[in-house]
């Protein structure tokens, strides 16, 4: 028998804010432990939780560019359970009436295919703990820092809608694009500000029924839930192949054997006993202002890559590339005001901005765009070549210095003058009567070499074109 | 009387309270009484009442702006055990331990 993978997924991404959920804790990362925590926070009896507009208001923006219906009368639930990363012994959560539900998100690289989401809920981050030797369940003591414990925390739950782990790859891809561009989340898996879990079953082929779920943990990257995604997927089938039962459980994603294993340990149905969270009272959203936040929206990625199609001419895998990078995606559409090469925009972007950005660890988004177009409209005055092109814009963006000046100064500008060039020209043809002979017998690598020396001794500041040309001219007439 | 003992374990599993037999025969009691009493509420005919979740139903916001933290020592006044400013607890235990 034949199966397909039916497979969800359950988001957690930390927004971007600068204080917690309920309290005005900073939400910096890598403070020194323990430092950002307050009796509200600490679950300190007395203290009373208040509100973050800030996060309220990337929650409604979230919902909204995952076109939830957003739930103007919304609230928070208590959800109860003991665990040492919970300094309340409850999470303030949503339950029964989370703050978007019933939308879908279109992912373009699926070919547009929407997905549904369930429901986008508000709640508080935990703290974090470190097991101290080995695993979880291995370790012998566990180590707690509570400065994340109350950042705030949006859960996203998709509908059972993927059928294979390249579609929850792609549409996890598309999410996190749509999250960075509208500044809700950082998204950085490896600072835990986004996480994800899975969930697959089998469902046999013409058939409508669902196989036991299983839920896969611990996946540290878009690349494990889609290796893990995999192997659960080939895993279940052998399992059902051989008419064995596929139990209903949680399992672990292991990075280095790249397998999901057991967590074994009877389960008993979660008991949260969910109750309205008494200290804060239920949200009462304005409707002007849900709308006021929803105008707020950045264009989706795939509006993104469109207009890099059609008003820009790039084609559809520089558009990719670059909606891709949202730092370099925001470098470009700044220079693209000023400059309207926009291939050439493209090429200088994928290339060599992200080269000084990566070699010398500067983000392009702190770059200035206006000392690219600027370079750029240098070199297409034909005041400097390529080359100089290269060496002024480095040294302009990382020193922070105007072009021109730079061109100026460092004596960088081309030698425009043909007949200084001219005579340059003369001189290693005469100092090289071999290499002019070998090109005049038709060796290509002899004309190159005699480029090259002319060249050199403009230290690099002629137009290459130009000297070709007045080599070809002068090279000819030295035929015997 | 059985649903009231096999409430009584899961009760006791959820808060991670062990139970003598002679607790859990005494709360067993005392369970009862409570749910019928909870039980009593439920004869009134709410079928018209809007669920009533808080009785105070104005919300307000604050703006995200950090302000001071207490100091670490004083998070820390009533942790039993701490690995420099970390909070040390025991092992975590699968439930069948
Ligand atoms: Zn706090």
């Amino acid at each position: 028998m034949n199966y397909r993978p039916v497979i969800g997924l359950e988001i957690h991404v930390e927004l971007k804010t600068e204080t917690k959920m309920f309290c005005s804790c900073s939400a910096a990362f890598g403070e020194e432990p323990n430092s950002s925590c307050c009796p509200v926070c600490l679950g300190l009896p007395g203290s009373l939780p208040v509100i973050n507009r800030k996060a309220l208001e990337l929650g409604v923006k979230a919902a909204r560019a995952l076109n939830c219906t957003v739930e103007a009368n919304s609230r928070f639930d208590r959800k109860n359970y003991f665990y040492p990363d919970l300094p309340k012994a409850y999470q303030i959560s949503q339950y029964d009436i989370p703050l978007g539900h019933s939308g879908y998100l279109e992912v373009e690289p699926l070919t547009g295919k929407p997905i549904g989401i369930q429901r986008c809920h508000l709640e508080e981050e935990a703290g974090k703990l470190l097991h101290h030797g080995g695993s979880l369940l291995e370790a012998e003591y566990s180590l707690v820092d509570y400065n994340r414990a109350g950042i705030p925390l949006l859960e996203i739950v998709t509908a059972p809608d993927l059928i294979s782990g390249d579609e929850a790859y792609c549409f996890l891809n598309e999410l996190r694009l749509l999250l960075l561009y509208n500044r809700i989340s950082d998204c950085r898996m490896e600072e835990g500000s986004l996480r994800c879990d899975a969930n697959i079953s089998l469902s046999p082929v013409n058939s409508n029924s669902w196989g036991n779920k299983v839920e896969i943990k611990n996946l540290n990257s878009f690349k494990a839930v889609k290796a893990a995604l995999e192997f659960e997927a080939a895993r279940q089938e052998e399992v059902l192949s051989r008419r064995g039962e596929v139990l209903q459980e949680t399992r672990h994603w292991d990075e280095n054997q790249r397998k999901t294993f057991s967590l074994r340990g009877k389960e008993e149905a979660a008991d949260y006993r969910y109750f309205p969270e008494p200290d804060v009272p239920p949200l009462q959203l304005d409707g002007i202002w849900i709308q006021k936040v929803e105008d707020s929206l950045a264009e989706t990625p795939a509006e993104r890559r469109r207009r890099y199609r059609e008003q820009y001419g790039l084609k559809e895998g520089e558009a990719d590339l670059l909606v891709a990078h949202p730092s370099l995606a925001d470098f470009f559409d700044r220079a693209a005001i000023k400059y309207k090469g926009y291939r050439q925009l493209f090429n200088w972007i994928s290339g060599e901005i992200t080269r000084i950005a990566r070699q010398k660890n500067i983000s392009p988004e702190v770059l200035d765009s206006g000392a690219l177009v600027e370079t750029l409209q240098l070199m297409d005055e034909g005041s400097i070549n390529r080359g100089t092109a290269r060496k002024v814009l480095e040294e302009a963006l990382v020193e922070g210095k105007n072009p021109a000046e730079l061109a100026l100064d460092k004596g960088m500008e081309q030698i425009t003058d043909t007949g200084a060039l001219g005579e340059l020209v003369d001189e290693v043809l005469r100092d090289n009567p071999r290499a002019v002979g070998d090109y005049l017998e038709g060796k290509k690598k002899a004309g190159n070499f005699l480029l090259g020396q002319v060249m050199s001794r403009t230290r690099g500041k002629a137009d290459p074109s130009v000297v070709k040309e007045i080599l070809e001219e002068q090279v000819h007439p030295r035929k015997r | 009387m059985e649903e009231l003992y096999s409430l009584v374990d899961h009760l006791s599993n959820l808060s991670r309270i062990k139970l003598s037999s002679e607790e859990k025969d005494l709360i067993a009691g005392q369970l009862k009484d409570i749910l019928g009493a909870a039980q009593k509420v439920q004869e009134l005919d709410t079928g018209g009442v809007p669920p009533t979740t808080h009785v105070f139903y104005q919300w307000r916001t604050r703006e995200d702006v950090p302000a001071e933290s207490l100091p670490v020592e004083e998070v820390l006044r009533n942790v039993p055990e701490r690995e420099s400013s970390l909070v040390r607890v025991p092992r975590i235990k699968s439930l069948d331990e």
